[in-house]
């Protein structure tokens, strides 16, 4: 029979309910938009690459940032982790589908349809241009004229529905679909992170939805929730947005955590090191990230005891995070690493990860917060965390599972040429904006005066960024050239141990024609180790 | 699938309840500058009379769930949709008395909040309906799972009761 024209195939891919179809559709949903905020990025760094230009407007440079900053974080790394999630979660459990493969579904095209509407804006006079957390009164009717704010707050309630909805159906899918005999101490951390992080989503998105719905309120009813001339309260939307915020940090960090934790001992060939350390301090971050998100505000006026309070917490969230990396190192210590491009990658998010929580750990020093907020050491510390952590996390995820996802090998040696060019130039990047924070460089304003070493240090900063973006085409390229003539890649490239490599690459449609029994958290181990498995000699867990 | 649905459904309550809470939270924040106009123009009397309904309708919601006899269903969407009516007419007495979303802090937090409490019910009557044009047998699991919602959207008016109408007038 001949192939099946290609009308059909867009059908397939439109009507699919199949988990890895939908994954597949997160994930390049996320990588179009990876590279739309990456060229917008690359926008303000062109603009900034020296004193008193005029590359861009400042009305422009506005829209970029804050459309650079929606896109990563909702376009992006939110997409990107569901669409592993949807991916994986039912090849990690032994299970052929999601729970609900139609909510599935919907869940996808809400959270397209959210972006769709969000870029819309362009063509609606604008986009949004009050920053990604949009503060009151700015964002405001009387401030923000233009409907770019409307498509900011109508495109993030749909991106946040689609949240919802994916994380029902992972709390759903990881409750009842689970293969015999995996019990809860035996998911594989990836899974556990993601049924704590699916609870964290129910419970912090409302908090964005109940201040978006305010904010439209204010706009299009002129109601006025957070409008002071009329008695409203912009603090109340600082409230509102960071206590949905700080959680949303931990919401796109934890499924990092979890790529991390399987990658890092599948190439030290040693079981993770204290794997209910490293399922419990996820348990405790996600408690803890409701209780800090005051440290975004230090720099309003609420009181002495009352930003103590949350000072205190935020170091304390340092803990069960701190507890994390060290399991992850100690996994390392004595182990046989072999450095694929995912463990290079894996070991760099340990490295950068590291730096982005100790200089946020500075931030929760209320003086030191007083002295840096608002100053590009913001802008270096979020990024230490967001690409130095998400990203790296990301894109080891990637070197990791595309074998599984595709049946080929991403190319090792273009994937050298990405991670030290990644490596490079996110460090040049993003290292200055450190000093140029001490400096007191505001972040957010779209050019600088020629002050004494501003101008040499954004210019390595823009070189930096010129390398990094180079580094993610690389990976882009690799992507599409492996996927035409990668190696072919087995069931098992890495000789790992959890259950998704049981199945074929690609899994057929119904993923696994036997699931292995699960008697350990290894089950694959145990399997290819029938004389010291892992139920007899580590008591199964 | 009976134990998956009603646990989609709890999750998905969790975060509504998140939702609600956020809204009732920024009412009583600004309470003390509209608790004047709130205490002046809210009245009890109907408002009880209704709030009597809702809660009678989930005394029906729950027979539904357990007789699997249409009648009861019709009875729910009934009283959800006096509730709605009640609710109606009380946003129509207080626009006579120009008070609306845009006229200051009690307009703007009451609207909202018992707007979207509305909303619900309203979303809720028309998933009942639903169940209504279905065959019994393929009902039992619909009509569990969408009971939940339906006891949650009721226990959410008794907060907003308790707040908006009692703490202000009593």
């Amino acid at each position: 029979m001949s192939p099946a024209p290609p009308r059909s195939a867009i059908r397939v891919w439109l009507s699919t309910i199949d988990h890895k179809q939908i994954g597949i559709l997160y994930m390049l949903t996320a990588l179009f938009f990876f590279v739309v905020g990456g060229l917008e990025a690359m926008a303000m760094r062109a603009q900034l690459s020296a004193p008193n230009l005029k590359f861009l407007a400042p009305e422009t440079y506005d829209q970029m940032f804050t459309m650079h900053g929606t896109t990563m974080i909702f376009l992006v790394v939110m997409p990107a982790l569901v669409g592993f999630g949807v991916y994986l979660v039912p090849l990690m459990v032994g299970a052929s589908d999601m729970a609900f493969p139609r909510l599935n579904a919907l869940g996808y095209w809400v959270t397209l349809g959210g972006g769709v509407l969000l870029y819309a804006s362009f063509l609606a006079g604008g986009a949004p241009d009050a920053g990604w957390f949009s503060y009151a009164p700015l964002s405001e009717k009387p401030f923000s004229p233009h409907a770019g704010s409307d498509y900011w707050a109508l495109g993030l309630l749909l991106l946040s529905a689609g949240s919802v909805i994916a994380a029902v159906n992972f709390v759903v899918t990881i409750a009842t679909l689970r293969a015999p005999g995996m019990t809860i101490r035996r998911l594989p951390l990836f899974v556990w992170i993601t049924l704590v992080n699916s609870v964290l989503i129910l419970a912090a998105m409302p908090a964005l939805n109940a201040a978006l719905v305010m904010l439209l309120s204010d706009r299009v009813l002129a109601a006025h929730f957070f409008d002071p001339a009329h008695g409203g309260s912009p603090i109340l939307w600082q409230h509102y947005f960071w206590i949905f915020g700080h959680p949303e940090v931990y919401i796109l960090v934890l499924p990092a955590f979890g790529m991390i934790s399987e990658i890092i001992p599948v190439f030290s060939r040693k079981p993770i090191f204290g794997y209910g350390f490293v399922a419990a301090s996820t348990l405790a971050i996600a408690f803890l990230s409701f209780g800090v998100w005051v440290h975004h505000m230090f720099a309003v006026a609420l009181g002495r005891v009352f930003i103590s309070v949350f000072a205190a917490a935020s170091m304390l969230i340092a803990v069960p995070t701190g507890i994390k990396v060290l399991n992850w190192a100690a996994t390392l210590v004595g182990g046989s690493i072999r450095f694929t491009t995912a463990m290079l990658f894996a070991v760099a998010f340990l490295l950068e990860f590291t730096v982005g929580g100790l200089s946020g750990l500075a931030f929760a020093v209320v003086p030191i917060d007083w002295q840096l907020t608002d100053t590009y050491f913001v802008v270096a510390h979020l990024h230490y965390v967001a690409f130095g952590g998400i990203a790296f996390a990301l894109f080891a995820g990637a070197y990791y599972w595309f074998p599984k996802i595709t049946g080929h090998l991403l190319n090792e040696p273009l994937g050298r040429w990405n991670f030290w060019m990644v490596v490079i130039g996110f460090n040049l990047t993003f290292f200055v904006q450190h000093i140029l924070g001490l400096l007191g460089m505001p972040r957010r304003v779209y050019t600088y005066p020629d002050l004494p070493w501003w101008a040499v240090l954004n210019q390595i900063s823009t070189f930096g960024a010129v390398i990094l973006g180079l580094g993610a085409l690389v990976f882009v390229a690799n992507l599409f050239a492996s996927l035409a003539f990668g190696a072919r890649a087995g069931n098992d490239p890495w000789d790992a141990w959890t259950l998704e490599w049981a199945a074929a690459s690609p899994p057929p449609t119904d993923n696994f024609e036997h699931v292995p029994p699960v008697r350990s958290r290894r089950p694959l181990w145990d399997l290819k180790h029938p004389e010291a498995p892992d139920w007899a000699t580590r008591g199964g867990g | 699938m009976r134990q998956r649905a009603r646990l989609a459904m709890a999750m998905f309550l969790l975060s509504e309840a998140v939702f609600f809470f956020m809204l009732i939270a920024a009412f009583v924040y600004f309470r003390a500058a509209s608790l004047a106009v709130a205490a002046a123009n809210l009245k009890l009397g109907a408002t009880a009379v209704f709030t009597a309904c809702l809660l009678a309708s989930s005394f029906t919601m729950w027979r539904a769930t357990v007789t699997r006899i249409r009648a009861w269903l019709g009875g729910t969407i009934l009283l959800g949709g006096v509730f709605l009516v009640g609710q109606g007419s009380e946003y129509l007495r207080l626009f006579r008395q120009h008070i609306t979303i845009s006229q200051g802090l009690f307009g703007t937090t009451f609207f909202t909040l018992t707007g979207l409490h509305g909303l619900h019910v309203l979303v809720g009557i028309a998933l009942l309906a639903i169940l209504l044009g279905l065959a019994t047998e393929r009902r039992s699991v619909a009509v569990e799972t969408i009971a939940l919602y339906w006891y949650f959207v009721d226990v959410v008016w008794v907060a907003i009761f308790a707040i908006v109408y009692l703490w202000t007038l009593l």
